[in-house]
């Protein structure tokens, strides 16, 4: 926010004269006092606290102000390293001298104790202790300026046993981390920059004034709360231990459980097989436990409706979840279908990590953990719902996903890449027959002038998926042809990509009537949803796993799915 | 909005009710023209024009001419 608008939103805002914030320093706060107004008139809808600022010479006055008439009144005490010596001070004009050691100890101890007087009178949860920032600290010691020497440890000691108190106190603490300014220190003594002076004001106001807290937390899995796709990549391929690339996931996990024992419900919304991530959470792979989690859902269709389904489970409106997710899809369409719940992307960098938690914990953040949050995580009453669900494509919606701007690419004889044996070999939820197909068979089978394969290739404007999606057949009949196995990577799936790709491979072939086998697996329900929504007769469903069944394609309905898909999608498909 | 325009707002903003017209302002002739007011004042400039003002300006910037030369670049 700059400068010129918060002066707009104090200058606009109703103030209260019945509560009042005090702000407490040894110099003139100046821009953070109007940035800190401005995050106060934005927290209430009227009648927003006003500030009074007890600034420069008037600290002492501010003090005994605020541990009676202003007792009950938040009050913010931003520390400079002059505070505890006069020789830090700029007002003195000696700042950098070397304090003398004797008097450095006296006046710093007085200087403290006084303080910790203020914060003994202090209600709970009702003040902020702002420490200095290490680079207002001035050069005291015959030492490089990146080195400790006796004085600045002696001080920055006394400042750390002032925060420890503080704390003890039921008072916050936060840390000034910005530079030196130079220009405000000489016009007014104020050492901080106008951006420090602005973050001060956000974290002070949202210590004081703070949100609702979210109640529970929805991770997806792959990708989320481990390196990896389980589905494709199997057990052995998903990664979050502290010996392989998924350490940050392993980081991730142990923080979600932190926040599981301060009261937060964990849940798990993810496009998998319920089994396997069961399995997933017995082995010794994953850190977090399947009891971590009070409720989780395994689906095939949109996320909103597992969210929906967990929030219902819990006895909780969506309103209180945070749904953490790696696809940005994924969050679009449940910001888009439930705009309350807060949804974040899980980040895609290392280094995106630290501020990735640090958002997440101002959400669930809480000044003490209550033993009703204990009881909540704990209790056996909480259903521990799983749910498996699948869910006809036909009512899926994709509107969603038109600022995504799809596109799909068909490419034909795709046999001999290496790709397309990988996505058969490791496809297992849409994947029509499960059947397993090597390199050389591939290449045996494309010397056959009827035989075809195509492979879908997907890209978003986040950038390209690769190759998503095989399928594979003969023409033998001038009219006829038979898809023998198509298969779409569950990274795909929830897209409509798979109408897409079906229908223009169809076209491509030019063939009256094509059928495709399918084979029941395990685990590849979401192709018989898929099979359900496109052939004529679904009723006949082989009895027996692995059993081979024929279905005649029903091109009406594949047509009506197609542009269902392209009419809300506006995906553009590229099959020359 | 032109520059001149933009500069009025910040000056209304920082020094309302005041006596003289704006574009006669100088630091002498305005009363809350203060030094905190000063502050704002460089802070405010430098964030609407996007510029970063240097030392020499900041101690020069004693009126509204001078404000809007530093800002023209002249």
């Amino acid at each position: 926010m700059q400068l010129r608008e918060a002066r707009k939103i104090v200058n606009e805002a109703q103030l209260t004269s019945g509560q009042s914030v005090n702000i407490l320093s040894s110099y003139e706060p100046l821009h953070y006092f109007t940035f800190m107004q401005a995050e106060i008139v934005k927290r209430f809808v009227k009648g927003a606290p006003s500030l009074n600022s007890f600034g420069f010479d008037q600290l002492e006055y501010g003090l005994r102000e605020t541990e009676k008439t202003f007792l009950l009144d938040p009050a913010i005490l931003l520390m400079d390293w002059a505070d505890l010596h006069p020789s830090l001070s700029w007002k003195s004009r000696s700042g950098g001298a070397t304090p003398n050691k004797q008097e450095l100890e006296e006046i710093s101890e007085m200087s403290v104790q006084r303080i910790e007087r203020w914060l003994d009178c202090r209600p709970p949860s009702s003040s902020v202790l702002v420490l200095p920032s290490d680079d207002w600290f001035p050069i005291v010691d015959a030492t490089l300026p990146s080195s400790f020497g006796q004085s600045s440890v002696r001080i920055q000691g006394k400042i750390w046993r002032l925060a420890a108190t503080a704390l003890k106190q039921g008072c916050f603490v936060i840390k000034a981390t910005g530079p030196l300014d130079l220009r405000s220190l000489a016009s007014a003594g104020c050492p901080m920059d106008i951006q420090t002076a602005e973050d001060l004001a956000v974290k002070c106001t949202a210590l004081l004034f703070p949100k609702a807290r979210r109640k529970v937390l929805i991770v997806d899995l792959d990708n989320t709360l481990w390196r990896g796709v389980l589905a494709e990549d199997g057990l052995n391929g998903i990664a979050c231990t502290d010996s392989d690339s998924g350490y940050p996931f392993l980081l991730f996990q142990k923080f979600i459980q932190k926040l599981h024992t301060e009261g937060i419900l964990l849940a798990y919304c993810s496009k998998n097989d319920l089994g396997d991530v069961q399995a997933a959470f017995a082995s010794d792979k994953v850190w977090l436990s399947e009891n971590d989690f009070a409720s989780g859902d395994c689906n095939w269709g949109a996320k909103s409706l597992g969210i929906e389904r967990i929030a219902t489970d819990l006895g909780l409106g969506v309103d209180s979840v945070v749904f953490v997710d790696d696809n940005p899809a994924e969050i679009a369409e449940v910001t888009d279908r439930l705009p309350s719940v807060v949804s974040l992307q899980t980040p895609s960098q290392v280094n995106e990590w630290p501020q990735f938690l640090e958002q997440l914990q101002s959400l669930f953040w809480t000044a003490a953990v209550s033993k009703e949050d204990a009881i909540r995580t704990n209790s056996n009453s909480i259903s521990r719902q799983r749910h498996m669900e699948t869910q006809s494509h036909a009512s899926e919606e994709f509107s969603h996903l038109r600022e995504f701007k799809l596109r799909v690419f068909i490419r034909d004889r795709v046999a001999a890449e290496p790709r397309t044996s990988e996505l058969l070999n490791k496809t297992n939820q849409f994947n029509l027959t499960g059947e397993r197909v090597g390199v050389l068979q591939l290449l045996t089978w494309s010397k056959d002038p009827s035989f075809f394969c195509y492979s879908i290739e997907l890209e978003d404007r986040y950038g390209s998926f690769g190759v998503i999606g095989i399928i594979y057949g003969w023409a033998r009949e001038k009219e006829q042809a038979e898809i023998s196995n198509m298969v779409v990577s569950c990274r795909a799936l929830g897209r409509g990509i798979e109408f897409l790709s079906l229908r223009s491979i169809v076209a491509k072939l030019g063939c009256r009537k094509v059928s495709l086998d399918y084979r029941r697996t395990a685990r590849n329900e979401p192709a018989r949803v898929f099979l359900e929504a496109v052939v004529l007769d679904f009723k006949s469903i082989p009895a027996n796993a692995g059993d081979s069944h024929w279905f005649n394609l029903d091109t009406d309905k594949l047509d009506e799915n197609y542009r269902l898909v392209r009419e809300q999608t506006g995906a553009i498909i590229d099959d020359r | 909005m032109t520059d001149e325009e933009r500069l009025d707002s910040i000056f209304e903003e920082l020094m309302p009710g005041e006596t003289v017209a704006i574009r006669d302002r100088t630091a002498m002739n305005t009363a809350s023209w203060d030094s905190l007011c000063q502050l704002s004042l460089i802070i405010s400039i430098e964030q609407e024009f996007d510029m970063t003002l240097r030392d020499e300006e900041a101690i020069e910037l004693t009126s509204y001419a001078v404000a809007l030369a530093i800002i023209s670049g002249s």
